[in-house]
């Protein structure tokens, strides 16, 4: 066994394999370290473009700058209220609808359209104009309840915990069963537990998820007090080729230029929430699968 | 099991995280303008329909409406506004100021930044729920018209513009209303941006040229013996330039005035010897210029890496200290080449409007003067209103009358008035040094002289007493870097030549094939130039051209030309 772990296939299997990670781990970090070094650099070299990985001029003025912002804490919390709202909506609404889907047809029969409604949905949208007018019509725009009641139900991760629902061993469904559950103890106490991994992990990605997304906070968002973080920076990480037909002054487009350490140091802030979150989270990954309940 | 669950779980996170990015893309791009397929007809209606409005005897633009009235207005915000304790966008001391001049109230119906803003007047128009006001671009200003949603202009622009207005208007040759009319009238109110953003200048160190004893260039040959010279003795690199070698606008480090010394404008819709419509990058003069560039590049005059370069590398290598000589606009003296004197005061750069062709002249290309268009909702009644507000915002952008501040270092920016549509004069920046010149000369009083002077001149005063140094580091230099820059345009006035476009707009099919018969332009102009392609390719570009689209684009042009 060991032997043949060794062996030299097996050896330059992994050092391609480490050295793709590797690269691909040094395309992602190599942008944000940027950013970073960026945002404790000086302006002058900001703006002459010596700053690359290590902070030039170190100086800690844009984040001394940025707690004067207050539109940038106005959208911050903002964006906390909607990661909030947003995820407990989210994940009410995917357990309470993957549960039942999750059931055998001989269950509930008329699962397999329900399910393929659901589908639809995933691969076909009226488009934006639409969306629009229906958002529009409910008279959601300009409050928080756009960003997150239009898409409450995130379909990709409810065929998720669908599917994790079912892969759990039929044998402790039907030991709880025999004891006399009923299906909201059924939901409670046995799926929701075992599931927890999963539910982590879909957690995970409605918080991302909800905290980057920008678009929708552009469309549909009025006043800009009440924008999103992401729409927020969005709004100030332009390029210069844009700007130049945005019929701004010369003087406006060279002061636009000297924000950027100011500007990186808003991302670097804005990032800081999901750092804090990840590693909580994480700890569900790995455990409470249900190893060991069952003897099959 | 377990390891199956965890694997699934990798797989699937690191799949959204590749999928997470396609997704907002293909929101983003799905958002079309729509809504053009209405009445044909609608601009003759438009005529028939408008308000009859006369001007009354004591109207000079700026009394204040009788009776209150609202506007609502679909706002363009600029992030780098700042607002003070207690404001907001939509309640500032800006807007209340303005409200309190005219008597209308002003409310955004929505407020957007930059890209987010085109995003949602484009929502907007394809659903026709506009805002009594709000601006948009030349395309959709057009679309705009022909689904008859926007409000002829024509009388109330006559009745209530100011003079101070109109003057403005005049300044551009009348470029600005002429593309906003149809069919005789006028359907929306164009910006001026200052024509001076387009002209290209020559930026030399001249304490380098001092210590070389270089004569001031005025041919292309004197400029090339300078660059030979700071390639000698100072190791520097050539001609700094940028891949964007030719542009109408603001063009830094472009090759823009090359081109002109041969009669080429490329990139800009010229008038042809008949009168005609013709585009300036087929045109033989092109291919003249194009030659001589290359031939510019193989010797190593201008820097052979520019194709890969972005205008923020070049920055660097002229700041540096690597880069002696450019071509630029007029205010960057002002920015970036002033920080250069918080390390060495010595350093400093001459302005020239070079190279001179055959007889003299400096030839120029002019930029559009309006790149953005305000209009009016159809039914909206308050036309006065609008008119009048804009006559304010030009007065305050003149300096003939201050926004009043409840501290004096409050922050105003036009971006804050009521309209977010700059309304200066195409000759606003040569007025800088006319302005300051004045003053300087003794013909006109500091007292006399209007707000912006007065700055200019503080600055101008600051550099000479306390040194260059210090003036940046106290900030007070970027006036007297402006003035300077405006100097070299006013200075090189009687010998410079102002060629305007034919037409700036832009026709239907080049929503369509413009981009292709761009990425067609610039490749082949990068090709010749860096000598990959021979100069023959030009020819065969030509042909390329016109039957991609070129043809009709030019006819569609020469159509709008005609009718206006």
């Amino acid at each position: 066994m060991r032997k043949q772990y060794h062996s030299l296939e097996n050896r330059i299997v992994d050092a391609v394999v480490l050295i793709l990670t590797a690269f691909l781990f040094i395309l992602c970090i190599l942008p944000l370290l940027n950013v970073l070094a960026l945002s404790f650099s000086g302006k002058e070299a900001a703006i002459a473009g010596k700053v690359s990985l290590i902070p030039v001029d170190f100086t800690l003025d844009s984040y001394r700058y940025l707690l004067q912002e207050k539109r940038f804490f106005l959208s911050f919390w903002m964006s906390t209220k909607r990661v909030m709202l947003g995820t407990l909506i989210n994940m009410i609404l995917i357990v309470l609808m993957a549960y039942p889907l999750s059931l055998e047809v001989r269950q509930f029969p008329s699962r397999n359209r329900y399910m393929w409604l659901l589908i639809f949905t995933m691969l076909f949208s009226g488009g934006v104009v639409p969306w629009y007018f229906v958002i529009r019509g409910l008279g959601l725009i300009d409050t928080i309840w756009a960003l997150v009641l239009p898409g409450a139900v995130p379909v990709f991760n409810v065929i998720l915990i669908i599917n994790f629902f079912r892969n759990i061993p039929k044998a402790i469904k039907e030991s709880a069963q025999l004891d006399g559950i009923g299906p909201m103890g059924m939901l409670l106490q046995i799926l929701i537990p075992l599931s927890k991994p999963a539910l982590a992990t879909v957690a995970l990605f409605c918080i991302v998820n909800h905290w980057n997304s920008f678009f929708d906070g552009m469309i549909l968002i009025n006043t800009p007090e009440k924008l999103p973080l992401q729409t927020y920076i969005q709004s100030l990480v332009i390029r210069i080729s844009d700007l130049s037909q945005s019929g701004l002054s010369a003087e406006q487009l060279a002061e636009k230029m000297s924000q950027r350490t100011f500007n990186a140091a808003k991302i670097v802030i804005s990032t800081i929430p999901i750092l804090v979150v990840y590693p909580f989270l994480q700890r569900y990954f790995v455990t409470g699968i249900t190893l060991g309940s069952v003897k099959e | 099991m377990k390891r199956k669950a965890a694997l699934l779980l990798s797989g699937v996170m690191a799949l959204s995280a590749i999928m997470g990015c396609g997704s907002t893309n293909s929101q983003t791009a799905a958002v079309t303008p729509g809504g053009t397929g209405t009445a044909s007809e609608a601009e003759n209606t438009a005529a028939a329909e408008s308000t009859k409005v006369k001007r009354a005897e004591d109207e000079d633009g700026f009394q204040p409406l009788k009776e209150r009235v609202t506007l609502t207005i679909g706002k363009s915000e600029s992030s780098s506004d700042s607002y003070e304790e207690g404001d907001t966008t939509g309640d500032n001391f800006v807007l209340r100021w303005f409200e309190d001049q005219l008597n209308v109230d002003y409310e955004y119906a929505w407020t957007a930044t930059g890209d987010a803003y085109s995003q949602k007047s484009a929502l907007v128009i394809s659903m026709g729920d506009l805002p009594d006001v709000m601006t948009v671009s030349e395309t959709q200003m057009r679309q705009l018209v022909k689904a008859d949603l926007i409000a002829d202009l024509t009388d109330a622009y006559e009745a209530y513009a100011s003079d101070q207005l109109r003057a403005a208007y005049d300044t551009t040759n009348g470029i600005a209303l002429k593309s906003a009319t149809f069919n005789g009238r006028l359907m929306a109110m164009p910006n001026i941006n200052p024509g001076a953003d387009g002209i290209p200048l020559l930026y030399v160190r001249s304490d380098w040229m001092e210590e070389l004893g270089l004569e001031e260039p005025k041919t292309l040959d004197d400029i090339c013996n300078i660059v030979k010279a700071f390639q000698k003795e100072k190791d520097s690199m050539g001609l700094v330039a940028c891949k964007s070698i030719a542009s109408v606008g603001n063009n830094m480090y472009g090759l823009d005035a090359l081109f002109a010394l041969y009669h080429a404008y490329p990139e800009m819709w010229v008038t042809d010897e008949n009168g005609n419509v013709e585009y300036g990058s087929i045109r033989p003069e092109t291919k003249t210029a194009l030659e001589s560039i290359a031939k510019l590049v193989q010797e190593g005059i201008i820097d052979k890496d520019f194709a890969v370069k972005d205008s923020d590398q070049c920055n660097e290598l002229v700041t540096s200290g690597k880069g002696g000589i450019f071509f630029g606009s007029w205010w960057n003296y002002s920015w970036p080449l002033k920080d250069m004197w918080k390390t060495d005061e010595s350093i400093d750069w001459n302005i020239y409007a070079v190279p001179l062709d055959g007889e003299g002249i400096y030839n120029v290309h002019m930029m559009n003067p309006s790149t953005s268009y305000l209009v009016v909702r159809k039914d909206c009644e308050n036309l006065e209103a609008v008119i009048k507000t804009l006559n304010l915002q030009r007065k305050v952008d003149s300096n003939e009358i201050k926004v009043e501040r409840p501290r004096p270092e409050a922050f105003v920016s036009w971006t804050m008035f009521p309209f977010t549509i700059l309304m200066t004069t195409y000759d606003d920046k040569e007025q800088i040094w006319k302005g300051l010149n004045d003053v300087l000369e003794g013909n006109v009083s500091y007292e006399d002289a209007t707000e912006r002077i007065r700055t200019t001149y503080d600055s101008w005063k600051y550099v000479q007493d306390h040194g260059k140094k210090k003036a940046v580091e106290d900030q007070k230099a970027s006036d007297y870097g402006w003035a300077i820059g405006s100097r070299a345009i006013v200075e090189a006035e009687d010998h410079m030549n102002r060629v305007y476009a034919s037409t700036y707009s832009h026709s239907e099919t080049m929503d369509k094939k413009w981009a292709t018969l761009e990425k067609l332009e610039d490749e082949t102009f990068l090709q010749i130039i860096l000598g990959e392609k021979p100069i023959e390719e030009f020819d065969h570009f030509v042909e390329q051209w016109k039957s991609l689209g070129g043809d009709e684009i030019t006819a569609e042009l020469q159509q709008m030309v005609s009718a206006q």
